[in-house]
């Protein structure tokens, strides 16, 4: 299972996309136009992804 | 002076521009306002609100060579909602639920918006002592929405 989510931010729907948050598994099952119509439509957004710092090890 | 009448789409316009305000957003009940009509059929999409131009009276005011009109302009307002979708969790209670809640959202940007830069009165009749005729609500089973549909009266006078 991939990490990360896509978030649901609307009240709406899209025809056959659960309206809840996704995991990216459940993402990767919509076909293209449907991805872009979620994120156009302002439903849905990508969740951020973690960011990583470089530790710094000495110097 | 040559006359200059309101454009009807400065109204139309500004109007979606308020619904867009009102009902679009993070926990708002409404997806898209779209300023023009199309086939909303088409569209996955769901709750959608169109606003469409649908009519316009104009009297001349005034005497003698003032060019200039009480402008009455008629929109309609149509809100599309898809029926109950099992993927999505949209149930019957939630369609209906959301229909009510546009229709209350849509009448409290009205009285808001009485008066504005753009128009001198907003309302639901032609005639402000008139009982208003209702919206209507069309159900078509075999595509799968509702469509209701609703007449707002701008009235705007020339400055």
């Amino acid at each position: 299972m991939k990490d990360g989510k896509v978030i649901y931010i609307g009240k709406g729907f899209i025809q056959g996309v659960p309206a809840r948050d996704l995991s990216l598994d459940e993402w990767e099952t919509l076909d293209k136009d449907t991805q872009k119509l979620a994120l156009e439509s302002g439903l849905y957004k990508l969740a951020d992804k973690p960011k990583y710092e470089p530790i710094k090890v000495g110097e | 002076m040559s006359a200059n009448a309101i454009n009807r789409e400065t109204v139309r316009d500004a109007f979606s521009t308020l619904l867009t305000t009102a009902l679009v957003g993070d926990g708002l009940p409404v997806t898209a306002v779209y300023n023009y009509p199309f086939e909303v059929s088409t569209t996955k999409v769901s709750p959608v609100v169109v606003v469409a131009s649908s009519g316009t009276a104009r009297r001349a005011i005034g005497i003698g060579d003032t060019r200039k009109y009480d402008n009455y302009f008629i929109l309609e307002v149509f809100t599309f909602i898809r029926d109950a979708d099992t993927t999505a969790g949209w149930t019957e209670a939630k369609v209906e639920d959301n229909l009510d809640l546009i229709d209350k959202r849509i009448a409290d940007v009205v009285l808001d918006n009485r008066v504005n830069a753009n128009w001198n009165d907003i309302g639901f009749s032609l005639d402000p002592e008139a009982i208003p005729d209702p919206s209507q609500i069309v159900s078509d089973t075999e595509r799968g929405y509702k469509l209701e549909m609703r007449k707002v009266y701008v009235k705007k006078i020339d400055t």
